[in-house]
């Protein structure tokens, strides 16, 4: 049957599937759709960098236009990955460069980017469009000057939350006067002022710019003058959202977002002056995507300007909103998909606003969209979490984070077991949890039942033996990605579950009650999984076999052990015993 | 007037002390001075950390930035789990902002009333006590107050003139410069005070 459709006919039934699980699958059917498909695919998604080498990917994809590379496990963002661990892109820009001339679009998240990476990237490829760097760093203003300068058809410009050593603003000048091209432009992490004449040049001659993202620098006296250049933006990021309280600025503000028909998504908002926020009232009832999660605006102005967002789809706020605040928000935007509260003091057990549960229940209740959650309190409810449960059983992402850890069910003094089981027994689609608070291994046997879809689960503080982390591995079918930190989870569980670790993308465990020992025998056992031990401490003097391990980060690859490893990290395989016998020795002389 | 002060060893976390201040109610003496309200005393400990000079942030990467706040705030690494941008920007405004990182209108006075319950903590240490303190500026309105209560959070380590004539109450400015607490108006030390120091005067 597969003979009798050309092969272009098929390439050209491919070129409609976006996704890679469909690619995949496509590719299994027989060689000839192996084939097929394999010259075809233009859009490759690395998970984990270091699962798969360059030379592998280009061997299999010839033609590739869009790479998406992640580098660092997800708990580098709260600095639990050592400075040097990894992650470095420049050995794959050097092969990307040799192999597609045509790229069109590289997206990184996690990674150590150089200014030497975005030259090369900057010179590489002939018709360069996508530049999306995630949580990046390792580059200066320098590189983004190469990137301005010498792609000539760059679409998107998106440096999401990198640290960037900001060498100066004056990269952005380097966009030349030709350049029209620019579709989306996110700076917002940078802080030092970009020339502003160089930005309203630029935006004032990029007719299809639809996402412009500023940074705190560009003061709002001067935002009515961008945005008159761009009344077709569609999202919005302002710089710092204060001035002195002066009519002309006022009016002069909300003139501009009047023109305004189109704006659909609002973020920015640092150091907000409230008088300054009734200025975009003509634009609210359109927004469906507002991130106030740097605002300092506090009640009643805060809940008063996301009221008047009745068509939210999407709020990131601050726990200024408070109870009242997300009530109001449970009765006004009814279109609520995605709801994400940070704390403004999280580093204080005593609450600084009147934030509790009780805010998320009325969310839950009054949203029927909701199913995507992300919210930092102080006090948690079993009552609460079933309540949140039942009435949301479509939940797909909840992340729950009570900042004192192992804090029990603040009426009963009970662990919060029976609330998260709740969770994972109603709503069936979940595919995201993080967990907080007092957690015995009773919730993690519900998890290992009910949690079917569950992809990612991160977990803290929480758990009593290794039965806890057996109930995950054995029970989750769909598990991708686990995270563990400060859990009495030790060998046991770990190696015997040690195949369903190649089902994964990874597992992280730090400061748990694994040994350097069953470290060891897991990467002896298991050739397709890098188990790598980051120990800063350095390789233990007296019996290394049953110390304990810092942090163990362990993933399925068919790239072998990585070559790129700092000192502290080391992968256990069949040649670490003589490693680790080798530094003993030298010890004892 | 009701005090709840909770000392406890330089180990337990600063949340494990708040808890423990709201689970052991002790009654102090009460302050003569009428100047305090009311108010709810939170001491934290700051554990003895080597004196840092945390003035000087310009041109540190964050991965810096991160370790000397977890190190300031005598913290669990990587919790609450925020990442470096939120936590800068939070910190930053604690810093620099005089910990009311509500946004101040250039030339105006910011009266948020009662409604504002933002703390303003800052660093206290004693000359000859090994544990720093840290107490909440938002709790007071003069200096009077301020050193009183000083003098009596340190009382417990030596042995302290209460009227602490033989004492030198100084403070640290936004630009690192030391200066004698009581010389400028209470409202612009609250505005640049960074830290404190408390000198016996026979030194």
């Amino acid at each position: 049957m597969a003979q009798s459709f050309p092969e272009d006919v098929l390439e050209h039934v491919f070129s409609f599937l976006n996704y890679d699980k469909d690619r995949n699958a496509v590719s299994l059917v027989c060689k000839s759709w192996y084939e097929i498909e394999r010259l075809c695919r233009r859009r490759i998604f690395i998970g984990n960098c270091y699962a798969v080498s360059s030379e592998i990917v280009i061997r299999r994809f010839p033609d590739v236009r869009a790479v998406e590379l992640k580098g660092k496990p997800h708990f580098a963002d709260f600095n639990l990955v050592p400075e040097g661990w990894g992650g470095y892109v420049y050995p794959w820009i050097v092969s990307l460069a040799r192999a597609y001339p045509w790229l069109e679009e590289i997206k990184l998240k996690r990674m150590v980017v150089t200014d030497e990476s975005l030259e090369l990237i900057s010179k590489s490829f002939k018709n360069y469009k996508v530049l999306v760097l995630l949580s990046c760093e390792g580059f200066t203003t320098d590189g983004l000057a190469s990137i301005a300068a010498n792609c000539r058809n760059l679409r998107e410009l998106d440096l999401g939350e990198s640290e960037v050593e900001d060498l100066s603003g004056h990269w952005l000048s380097h966009f030349p006067d030709n350049c029209t091209s620019l579709v989306s432009l996110n700076i917002s992490c940078l802080g030092s002022e970009v020339s502003f004449c160089a930005l309203e040049r630029l935006v004032a001659r990029c007719p299809n710019l639809k996402t412009l993202r500023l940074n705190r620098a560009v003061p709002l006296e001067k935002l009515p003058n961008l945005l008159c250049r761009a009344p077709q933006l569609v999202e919005l990021g302002t710089g710092a959202y204060s001035a002195e309280i002066q009519s002309d600025i006022f009016s002069n503000l909300a003139e501009a977002f009047l023109g305004c028909k189109q704006l659909k998504g609002l973020s920015g908002f640092w150091d907000v002056v409230p008088a300054y926020l009734p200025a975009m009232y003509s634009v609210c009832s359109r927004i469906t995507s507002l991130n106030l999660s740097y605002a300092t605006a506090q009640n009643p102005d805060l809940v008063h300007f996301v009221s008047q967002c009745s068509n939210l789809q999407r709020l990131w706020v601050l726990d200024y909103i408070e109870d009242t605040g997300l009530e109001a928000l449970a009765a006004s935007c009814k279109d609520l998909h995605e709801l994400r509260v940070f704390p403004s003091d999280p580093f204080d057990a005593e609450a600084n606003v009147s934030l509790t549960e009780q805010g998320l229940v009325a969310v839950s209740e009054g949203c029927p969209k909701l199913q995507s959650v992300l919210y930092f309190c102080r006090q948690m409810s079993n009552a609460a979490l079933v309540a949140i449960a039942r009435n949301r059983p479509n939940m797909i992402r909840f992340r729950l984070c009570i900042i004192e850890p192992r804090a029990p069910d603040y009426l009963t003094l009970e662990p919060l077991d029976t609330g998260f089981g709740a969770i994972v027994e109603n709503c069936k689609e979940l595919r995201r949890l993080s967990m907080s608070g007092l957690l015995t291994d009773r919730v993690f046997e519900y998890i290992g039942t009910h949690a079917k879809k569950l992809e990612m689960l991160s977990i803290a503080f929480a758990g009593d033996s290794d039965s806890g982390l057996h109930h995950v591995l054995s029970g989750c079918e769909s598990l991708r990605k686990l995270e563990i930190r400060d859990c009495p989870f030790g060998d046991k569980a770990l190696l015997a579950n040690a195949t369903k670790l190649e089902t994964m993308r990874s597992l992280w465990m730090s400061s748990c009650s694994v040994s350097f020992g069953a470290c060891k025998l897991l990467g002896q056992k298991m050739p397709r999984l890098n188990v790598e031990v980051i120990n800063e401490r350095g390789l233990p003097d007296s019996r290394p076999e049953s110390c304990p391990v810092e942090k163990l980060y362990v993933y399925r690859t068919i790239a072998g052990p990585r070559v790129d490893m700092p000192g502290f990290v080391w992968t256990m395989d069949e040649h670490v015993s003589s490693r680790l016998s080798r530094v003993t020795e030298r010890r004892g002389d | 007037m009701e005090l709840e002060l909770g000392l406890a060893l330089p180990n337990q976390t600063p949340m494990e002390i708040k808890r423990h201040i709201k689970q052991k109610r002790e009654f102090a003496e009460a302050l003569e001075n009428g100047d305090i309200e009311n108010k709810k005393l939170c001491l934290l400990l700051w554990s003895g950390q080597p004196d840092e000079e945390d003035d000087d942030r310009r041109g540190s990467q964050r991965t810096d930035i991160n370790k000397r706040i977890n190190e300031e705030e005598d913290i669990i690494v990587g919790w609450p789990p925020i990442n470096s941008v939120r936590k800068e920007l939070l910190h930053h405004h604690q810093q620099y902002h005089g910990g009311n990182w509500i946004a101040r209108v250039p030339g105006r006075d910011n009266n948020n009333g009662a409604r504002n319950r933002i703390s303003l903590l800052v660093k206290v240490k004693m000359e000859g006590v090994a544990i720093g303190r840290k107490i909440d500026l938002r709790l007071f309105n003069s200096y009077q107050a301020l050193k009183h209560t000083l003098l009596h959070m340190f009382s417990k380590y030596l042995k302290i003139d209460r009227n602490g004539n033989e004492y030198t109450v100084l403070y640290q400015d936004k630009e690192g410069d030391w200066l004698l607490a009581g010389d400028v108006p209470w409202e612009t030390f609250m505005e640049s005070v960074q830290r404190m120091e408390i000198l016996r005067n026979d030194s």
